[in-house]
């Protein structure tokens, strides 16, 4: 009788665990496993039965097509340049924010999370709107002060419009690598800053020396989420612009989706697809193993 | 004279400091205004560009009630919008508590208990936060076609609960984390079984951070695109692709979409603010301590 509890009592977690487990496998395992299959075959699209091709796919892909490589270029853009300015704006805002004398702080975090959790597809409309050359605000303010003659369409041109939706995206995603930094910031032990403070170090030497290597971890873990979500990015970029013009926008995430749901090429989608989860997976893997080091 | 001029640069940098907060915070709040301001307007006053106009309800009036003309306006893909609101309610609020079911236990054992494979238990969830919906939305398609459930609530309900529940139980267990295990093994040790203490002790202190979870769970489901995008025709759609219809080829109600724009947008921002510090919390402890 005794034994049986014990055992039972052993096995609480996985019993805890299991329904989780079980609905994330089906759900997610199960179907990745399933694309990775078709990006090995051809569909036929008359009775809709793949036909096994093994690499053909693959062979299209990294060798002959151009707009392949050319999203992956959009797409390492779009996260160099997004990651730049969110990390210079949070971190900035962060360290600004974070000295205790100012006041206000609670209703500056509340009103910060606003462009967090409002709706990806309102933001990308209202941006939009706010782009448009004949009555965006944007254009109308920029006229009004002189700082151009001609609207500009920003994201009807492909000189201007990666630019304008990584604008967006900044201007979404900053206050969530603010918050991060903040709540980073707030953890340092406040006597490292006062022994150097006594010890006559500028803001600056503070900043670059203490600062920053102490933030290490949490910048680290900011730039994996955020950086892997970037990489999933969809709903701005389809509101925005469709991947256009042209193909100006088209990171990976959207050629993917291009080729498989508009186009209706089902197998290579798939293969556009499974070479986004290795990207993505890399990138992963590199980074908790960097952040595994650092702990260490 | 030296410690004034030091005075006075104290004070010109707080100045500064609050003026450069303000600023921020305007660009932050900026959109949000622009949109406010637009579905009031008239179409005649958004080409115009106004700044004084005079304001109308009739963009919100086309909206909720789903009216496909309203004075001399026309409103041409607004129609079902109120049912497409509807399905958002009935899709977040039913995902939202099915994951909450399943990531509440997960959790608590993930805080609580050393286990065989809990770290890898934890990167697998990880790793499926950070899977494109592109990988798993065709064989999803494929499956719901075959049991007839394209089209229907039911298929988002499934699909958002498994796509919440990562960063439901990333939430929930920093929030266990954050109760001491002292106080069950006090309650314990004065004679509560196990359940006993958990209900009395761990459940009230974590009320407040499960709240948060919900109500960020459930703004990740209101706020989601691309799987109803693909999954939903007329009939189960949710509002966020009902609103990106607006812009047909022939006529864009702006004022009909900065209406329907902030009926989306708003009531997740009024829930948002009174748990705001747990929600902060809850999503930056887990980074913070790893």
């Amino acid at each position: 009788m005794l034994n049986l509890r014990k055992q039972f009592k052993k096995h609480i977690p996985y019993i805890l665990c299991l329904p989780t487990f079980t609905i994330l496998f089906a759900i997610t395992v199960i179907p990745v496993g399933y694309t990775l299959y078709t990006s090995f075959c051809k569909w036929e699209l008359e009775g809709f039965r793949p036909v096994f091709t093994g690499l053909a796919n693959y062979e299209l892909l990294f060798f002959r097509d151009v707009d392949f490589w050319h999203s992956v270029w959009i797409t390492l853009e779009y996260l160099i340049i997004g990651l730049s300015l969110q990390f210079s704006l949070g971190l900035g805002m962060a360290l600004i924010v974070n000295k205790p004398s100012l006041k206000f702080q609670g209703v500056f975090r509340t009103l910060i999370i606003v462009p967090l959790i409002t709706t990806p597809v309102v933001i990308g409309l209202f941006w939009r709107i706010m782009y448009n050359p004949t009555f965006g605000v944007i254009n109308h303010i920029l006229q009004s002060i002189g700082l151009i003659r001609q609207p500009i369409p920003w994201l009807g041109q492909s000189s201007t419009a990666l630019l304008s939706v990584v604008i967006v995206d900044t201007w979404q995603w900053t206050p969530f690598v603010f918050l991060l930094l903040s709540a980073g910031l707030k953890s340092l032990p406040v006597e490292f800053f006062e022994a150097a403070q006594i010890d006559g170090a500028t803001r600056w030497q503070t900043f670059r020396y203490l600062t920053l290597p102490l933030l290490r971890y949490i910048i680290l873990v900011t730039i994996l989420f955020r950086g892997s979500d970037i990489f999933n990015t969809f709903d701005l970029i389809y509101v925005l612009t469709k991947g256009g013009p042209g193909t100006a926008t088209q990171t990976l995430n959207l050629y993917g989706f291009l080729q498989m749901f508009t186009w209706l090429n089902l197998s290579y989608g798939a293969t556009i697809i499974v070479s986004l989860l290795i990207i993505v997976g890399l990138f992963a893997v590199v980074f908790i193993n960097v952040l595994r080091m650092k702990v260490l | 004279m030296n410690h004034s001029s030091k005075l006075i640069k104290e004070r010109v940098e707080k100045i500064v400091l609050y003026l450069v907060i303000a600023i921020f915070l305007a660009f932050c709040l900026f959109p949000l205004y622009i949109t406010l301001v637009m579905s009031f307007q008239l179409p005649r006053d958004v080409w115009k560009n106004k700044f004084l106009f005079k304001p109308t309800l009739d963009n919100y009036k086309a909206v909720l009630l789903g009216l496909r003309q309203v004075g001399k306006t026309a409103y041409p893909a607004v129609a079902n919008f109120p049912r497409h609101l509807l399905n958002s309610v009935i899709v977040s609020l039913s995902a939202t508590s099915l994951s909450f079911l399943l990531a509440f236990p997960a959790a608590y054992a993930l805080a609580r208990y050393k286990f065989r494979g809990k770290n890898s238990f934890m990167v697998y969830a990880f790793f499926v936060k950070m899977l494109s919906p592109l990988a798993i939305l065709f064989p999803l398609y494929v499956l719901f076609t075959k049991l007839g459930l394209t089209d229907t609530r039911i298929s988002l309900v499934i699909i958002y609960m498994t796509w919440i529940l990562p960063l439901s139980v990333w939430m929930l267990r920093g929030f266990f984390e954050g109760i001491p295990v002292e106080l069950e093994e006090a309650a314990m040790i004065d004679g509560c079984s196990r359940i006993r203490a958990f209900l009395k002790i761990v459940v009230p202190l974590v009320a407040p951070g499960t709240a948060a979870t919900l109500i960020f769970n459930l703004i990740l489901a209101w706020n989601e695109f691309l799987y109803a995008l693909i999954l939903t025709g007329s009939h189960a759609r949710t509002a966020p692709v009902a609103i990106c219809s607006f812009i047909s080829f022939r006529e864009v109600a702006w004022g009909g979409i900065s209406a329907a724009g902030v009926i989306t947008a708003l009531p997740i921002i009024l829930l948002v603010i009174p748990i705001q510090k747990y929600l902060v919390r809850g999503l930056t402890s887990g980074a913070v301590t790893g």
